[in-house]
């Protein structure tokens, strides 16, 4: 990964992961949230749990499963739907245009 | 912590609870399987596979977590007794009706508790991350087939 980011929120980026039980895909997919959000700079809370908890958590970002995503848009400005769980690749495409697109994040190299 | 250590994490999780070119009629049928891996080692009570068919029906085919890939579990309070993985790998795929379709590998999972079971879990997604992960496990034939494949991952992820 060559491009270089600058986090412009003032706030570490309050993340929570979503699956059905809140025990199982939620806590994978924190795993490789951590992982893609240091690499990109961003200093964040991200926090396991399930559909219910998520929508009222106030989150900056949503991230679940591209089947939970209708219900859940609107719960956060950003909302990302993955189709795999397990793929860091998915996840970094995703998390890092859509945190441009909100201008949390902006390119500097 | 020692990569030795983190290798026998999941190992130790998954003990030989592991079915290779297994038939399911359709994913009931599969999530029953690999249910019952766990209750066979008392891992988990009956009930709990019941439990993993009826969350799955509940909550959709969020079960599936990445292409031919599904976790199906239940919550600790269904009968859960310990951190425990079983691993059904199926001759032929069957239809979650998840965008992921069709499913090949079947995990079981079951925890106590919500803390206990991360390092299990991280050394999963790990394994699982590697693309060709679905068509690997497709091959195997033995239980000894897949504890190599598991090792040999491992080892490369850390």
């Amino acid at each position: 990964m060559s491009a270089k980011y600058k986090f412009k929120l003032g706030r570490p980026l309050k993340v929570v992961t979503v699956c059905g039980v809140g025990q199982g895909s939620s806590l994978i997919m924190k795993m490789f949230v951590d992982d893609v959000l240091k690499e990109l700079g961003v200093p964040a809370r991200v926090e396991p749990t399930e559909i219910i908890t998520a929508k009222a958590a106030g989150a900056d970002m949503i991230v679940c499963s591209i089947l939970h995503e209708p219900e859940l848009r609107g719960a956060a400005k950003i909302v990302v739907g993955l189709k795999s769980l397990v793929d860091k690749r998915e996840m970094r495409e995703k998390i890092s245009k859509a945190l441009l697109e909100a201008g949390w994040l902006e390119q500097v190299a | 912590m020692a990569e030795s250590t983190l290798e026998i994490d999941l190992l130790r999780a998954l003990g030989d609870r592991v079915l290779v070119g297994a038939s399911a009629r359709d994913w009931v049928e599969a999530v029953r399987l690999a249910g019952e891996l766990l209750v066979r080692d008392g891992v988990v009570e009956e009930r709990y596979v019941e439990a993993m068919v009826r969350v799955t029906e509940e909550l959709g085919p969020y079960a599936v977590i990445a292409p031919g890939v599904a976790m199906p579990h239940a919550r600790p309070e269904d009968g859960a007794r310990e951190v425990g993985l079983s691993l059904v790998v199926l001759r032929e795929g069957v239809n979650f009706g998840s965008p992921n379709d069709p499913v090949y590998v079947v995990i079981g999972f079951a925890a106590k508790d919500k803390t206990s079971h991360l390092r299990v879990l991280q050394q999963l997604a790990e394994f699982l991350s590697e693309p060709d992960v679905v068509e690997e496990l497709k091959r195997i034939r033995s239980e000894d087939e897949l504890r190599t494949l598991l090792l040999s991952r491992l080892r490369k992820a850390t």
